[in-house]
């Protein structure tokens, strides 16, 4: 017995760790899959699509999926065999007996399954409270200020309790369930085991059954709960992989972004729009309506206008985060959709307005586009940015950690070394979306001071709602409501009475009194 | 620089798991079942009776083999079974009515913490939101304790039951045969150390999972969040990379706890099957010897098998209480922060009746944010009762931080601030608020309907007056277009309204509580030129006829006011009326050809 014990043990290591071992190496391929397909779908599905529904894609659906190879499998091959042995043998020791105490055991497999099916509604509703519960903390702590002014604290604590409540309304009824289920499982359990000792008893006493049969079954008949209870629960978590699969399924399914030919890009690009409109998916009017124009080889062009006037799509257009509605936008005389996905892409170095940083040290992050880049030319790009003095007030210098455990950067600061990230790709093509919006106006002017060299070798387009920052350009667009209303050289834009030479007027003004006192 | 050695995310779930047991941080929790003292008492009698009660099946079919069936007494084995059968719908019914009581006094105990984490959230100085990002604090009213939650339902009273099981288990084994008992203890501490073991392995594995979970998640957050960057910087290879390296951390931690599981339950089952054949051989020769029934020795068998589970079940608990300790902690660390301090009750304005006129002095009022860079630097002014008074100034120069200590949302760190006299930090804070309207710059809308937002919960804001304040408030015509007036739903932050529109339901907002203190900073962007209008008009339906602070961007509001405050890098620089200002020939006159374009 001891023997047979010690192979059973061994059998059943061995089927745990193969089976849900495997399954956990399935869950990592198709995680990795899934990652690197995501990263392929287009900008505009990342605006379409909730980021907490995504995540979940990511670990609930795929947990759900991998229970089913998994435990899954696993529970199903051996309650099976389980089944099958035990009740063989108990149809060995006496079939009628088998047939009257086995009754209450279907029972268990069907009340199982309408359990995990009842519990997984009501454990959707416990996190569906859950989520309003914590969308409303957020909200209230968010507008915390307003709260407070109105002095409407108390009445908001009322409005929470009312969720609280919801909330612990939907765990009492996953509760409830549980509680059912678990008496339920014991009563049915138990009856099987007291009828086959009323009907084995008398069997006994008839002398159609030995003790120790009797005893024999009763024992087989205990182990036959789990098998039983495993069938219902099996069940369930087939039903719920079958709809994580579906939703898996509809994340690959999204088309990924077009990859098109060969990269052939030359040193200081040429860049041309020809009759550019662009519209947003969703949106009710064109963020950019016929635009052309024409950047020669190293050329500056400067690209101003106010809040929403398309400055920002212009640049998204050129490194194909989005792609055009109408006309086209020819890189050295080719049109970029011709072209290799990432053939601007790989020449650009990109400033974004938001200076979107990483949660990792300020060296990794400036050198996020060129990961491999000695520290030296790292530091070079970090002071060309001007980041010399914030860097030497940071506790660690350039392996100053940022984001949630780190440091907070000012405004200013992410967009210099959001700068830096892109100067130190020493690319062909400079794009710089308003980067410089939150720096102050002297910082601004010995950073435009210390990028003249560097411009001048290279194609590059400043968009700015400063005018000191596109100033020097060799040709500047005013743009306003996706349209070039007015365009030329500095000196011929200030001196004409349209949107450029006020906001020219009002910026000087600015900077006069930011200097008085 | 290598790809795998950035420590984000870390401390996310990385505090080291400490104590599974701390008795000042338990004392502390438990109060928040006293206010269910009665439950507790029924949970704990219930979980008594069914644990007892579910000990009666081996008992009944020894004492069935023994009596009845042996003696053939087919009546007495039909009443022991109509007993057993009595006795599975009690032990039903009760099993059912303590998961209830217990999981309600779980629930309950959280639901009062939740709520006193949520009221002292909303307590804490302004600043404190400032420093601390609103996402984290926000898993403490939920996740910390909901994982609290976990021990309360699950874990503590699951201990009671299981360690309860197990005693009763012992207690009837000696009774029914000392040595035959020992026999089936023999492997227990074997049982146990495996389980000791065990629950270290699994334990770390579990973390690691977390942590793993965790990284994935931010990783996940980040990536996708900065996927413009990603792709401009064609990062997409190496972050797949670096993802699948976070990927391979969390199948391995789990791949940990999987062959932890392998080894230990097979482990147990083999030790259970020894103990079994260990009772069996020395309890049949018993049986044989005459010295042991036979029914005993079932009953012995049965019980041996249940022997295993409430100590496999204590390992579990284990790892609840760690986690729920950690929680603990981080929870009672937050509600240990200092709130906003409220002057003693009684003071010489805290009466109801206390009706201001509204005149508001500054007297040399210091105010930072950082404790370094000063944002008002000795500010003094005298805003009179009645009149509307202008603040001018470029951004930054602390215009908005004035409008801000009024209303305490901040305290100044010098000077004071009086209304008609009395220090503001004399007065309770609602009694102070409840005096005054602010309306900030960036309007903050609820999610919710549109009442909602306009008499923000207010049970004092009667209908009449709701009525009144949007239509002085010039809002009605845009609550008309939307479709389902007052009901209408406004979306998270008030996405669907524009500037202007949010702008008209502040104003409502200030008007419905009809304050004697009104505070308010324009919204400087541009809004279309009917907006602006209806704008224009409601300002003058909100001014008449009260104290007035407005941080004007308007020009029509800086001429109309009574005085004009010229802010300028913390301190006031000129004051007068608009055509002394501009007389003079000083700043104002500057700000007001920049701020209304050259000319005006």
């Amino acid at each position: 017995m001891v023997g047979a014990a010690a192979l059973g043990a061994v059998f059943l290591y061995l089927q745990r760790w193969l089976l849900i071992g495997c399954s956990r190496r399935i869950e990592y391929d198709l995680r990795n899959d899934l990652f690197r397909h995501v990263q392929r779908l287009d900008v505009s599905f990342f605006g379409r699509t909730r980021a907490g529904d995504l995540m979940a894609r990511f670990t609930n659906d795929l947990g759900a999926l991998r229970d089913v190879v998994g435990p899954g499998l696993m529970y199903a091959f051996s309650m099976t065999v389980t089944l099958a042995l035990s009740i063989a043998l108990m149809i060995a020791i006496d079939a009628r007996l088998t047939l009257i105490a086995f009754a209450p055991y279907p029972l268990i497999s069907l009340v199982t399954f309408f359990f995990s099916r009842a519990l997984h509604t009501r454990s959707r509703r416990v996190q569906d409270a859950f989520g309003l519960l914590s969308a409303r903390v957020q909200e209230d702590l968010a507008g915390t200020r307003v709260l407070r002014a109105y002095a409407q604290e108390d009445s908001r604590a009322l409005a929470f309790r009312e969720l609280n409540e919801e909330y612990l309304a939907a765990n009492m009824a996953v509760a409830r369930l549980r509680g059912l289920f678990i008496a339920a499982m014991g009563a049915l359990a138990g009856s099987g085991l007291a009828i086959a000792l009323l009907a084995g008893g008398r069997m006994v006493m008839e002398g159609r059954l030995s003790l120790g049969g009797l005893v024999a079954f009763s024992a087989y008949l205990a182990e036959l709960t789990w098998p039983v209870v495993a069938v219902g629960f099996v069940i369930g978590m087939l039903q719920r992989g079958a709809g994580a699969a579906a939703r898996i399924d509809g994340l690959l399914a999204a088309r990924p972004e077009i990859a098109g030919g060969p990269v052939t890009a030359r040193p200081r690009p040429r860049i041309e729009f020809e009759r550019v409109s662009f519209r947003y998916p969703g949106a009710r009017v064109d963020a950019l309506l016929d635009i052309s124009f024409r950047v020669g080889a190293g050329r500056t062009l400067g690209v101003v206008g106010r809040t929403g006037s398309g400055k920002s799509t212009l640049l998204k257009l050129i490194l194909r985060l989005h792609d055009p509605s109408a006309g086209r936008i020819l890189l050295d005389g080719l049109d970029l959709r011709e072209r290799s996905l990432s053939a601007a892409r790989a020449i650009a170095g990109y400033a974004p307005q938001d200076a979107f940083l990483f949660s990792r040290s300020l060296c990794e992050n400036i050198a996020y586009g060129v990961p491999d880049a000695d520290p030296d030319s790292v530091a070079r790009a970090a002071s060309r940015a001007l980041l010399d003095d914030d860097l030497a007030h940071m506790p660690r210098g350039l392996a100053t950690l940022l984001g949630e455990r780190g440091v907070t950067l000012s405004g200013g600061q992410r967009q210099r070394a959001s700068l830096a990230r892109a100067l130190l790709l020493e690319p062909d093509l400079l794009l710089l979306d308003d980067t410089l919006s939150s720096v102050d106006a002297g910082t601004e002017a010995a950073i435009v001071r210390e990028l003249l060299p560097f411009m001048a070798e290279r194609t590059t387009i400043i968009v700015s709602h400063r005018i000191s920052a596109v100033q020097a350009a060799d040709h500047i667009l005013v743009l306003d409501d996706g349209r070039v209303v007015e365009e030329g050289h500095h000196s011929a834009l200030a001196a004409g009475g349209g949107l450029y030479a006020r906001l020219h007027e009002r910026q000087r003004l600015a900077a006069e009194i930011e200097g008085a006192g | 620089m290598s790809a795998g050695d950035w420590d984000f995310a870390r401390g996310a779930a990385e505090e080291e798991l400490g104590k599974a047991y701390d008795h000042r941080l338990m004392v502390r929790l438990l109060r928040y079942l006293r206010p269910s003292a009665r439950l507790l008492a029924l949970a704990t009698a219930l979980l008594i009776v069914s644990s007892l009660a579910s000990l009666a099946g081996p008992l009944l079919t020894g004492l069935a083999i023994d009596r009845f069936i042996a003696g053939g007494d087919a009546r007495g084995l039909l009443r022991l079974c109509l007993l057993w059968f009595a006795i599975l719908a009690l032990t039903a019914l009760v099993q059912h009515a303590q998961v209830m009581a217990t999981n309600l006094l779980g629930q309950r105990a959280m639901l009062r913490l939740r709520e006193e984490v949520y009221r002292h959230l909303q307590r804490l100085p302004v600043a404190y939101f400032d420093r601390h990002p609103v996402g984290r604090l926000m898993t403490r009213v939920t996740n910390d304790v909901e994982v609290l939650n976990q021990m309360f339902s699950q874990g503590v009273v699951a201990i009671f039951g299981d360690l309860f099981a197990l005693a009763g288990i012992m207690a009837v084994l000696i009774v029914m045969s000392p040595p035959l008992a020992l026999a089936a203890f023999l492997t227990l501490p074997l049982v146990f150390l495996i389980s000791v073991q065990f629950r270290g392995r699994v334990r770390r594995a579990f973390r690691d999972i977390r942590l793993a979970v965790a990284r994935i998640n931010a990783y996940l957050q980040e990536s996708l969040g900065g996927i413009a960057v990603v792709k401009a910087f064609r990062r997409e290879e190496r972050n797949a990379a670096e993802f699948a390296e976070l990927n391979a951390a969390h199948r391995d931690a789990f791949l940990a706890s999987v062959r932890a599981f392998a080894v230990y339950f097979p482990l147990v089952e083999l030790i259970q099957a020894i103990a079994i054949a260990l009772i069996l051989w020395y309890g049949g020769g018993r049986v044989l010897a005459g010295a042991l029934t036979f029914g005993a020795l079932v009953a012995f068998l049965q019980y041996a098998g249940r022997f295993y589970r409430p100590i496999r079940d204590l390992a579990d608990k284990y790892n609840i209480l760690q986690e729920a300790m950690a929680s603990a902690e981080r929870v009672f660390r937050l509600l240990d922060t200092p709130a906003e301090e409220e002057p003693p009750t009684g003071g010489p304005a805290a009466a109801p009746s206390w009706d201001p006129r509204g005149e508001i002095r500054y007297e040399d009022v210091h105010f930072t944010y950082d404790g370094a860079t000063p944002v008002l630097d000795g500010v003094t002014a005298r805003i009179p009762a009645g009149r509307t008074t202008a603040l001018v100034g470029a951004t930054g120069s602390g215009k908005t931080t004035m409008a801000a200590l009024l209303a305490r949302l901040y305290d100044p760190t010098g000077g004071r601030i009086t209304i008609d006299g009395v220090d503001t930090r004399a007065l309770p804070r609602a009694r102070l608020r409840r005096a005054l309207a602010l309306v900030e710059q960036e309007v903050f809308l609820f999610s919710g309907t549109v009442e909602e937002n306009v008499r923000l919960w207010d049970g004092r804001v009667t209908e009449e007056r709701l009525g009144t304040a949007i239509r002085a408030g010039r809002a009605d015509r845009l609550i008309a277009r939307l479709g389902e007036g007052l009901r209408s739903r406004v979306a998270e932050r008030g996405a669907s309204f524009s500037t202007g529109e949010r702008q008209l339901l502040a104003f409502a907002r200030a008007l419905a509580f009809d304050p004697d203190i009104l505070v308010l900073d324009e919204a400087t962007a541009s809004v279309d030129s009917e907006t602006e209008a209806l704008v224009q008009e409601a300002l003058r339906a909100l001014l008449r006829g009260r104290t007035a602070i407005v941080i004007a961007h308007r020009l029509s509001t800086v001429r109309d006011a009574d005085q004009i405050l010229v802010v300028h890098r913390g301190r006031i620089h000129e004051r007068g009326s608009h055509e002394e200002l501009l007389a003079a020939g000083g700043l104002y006159a500057r700000l007001h050809r920049l701020q209304f374009g050259a000319g005006a």
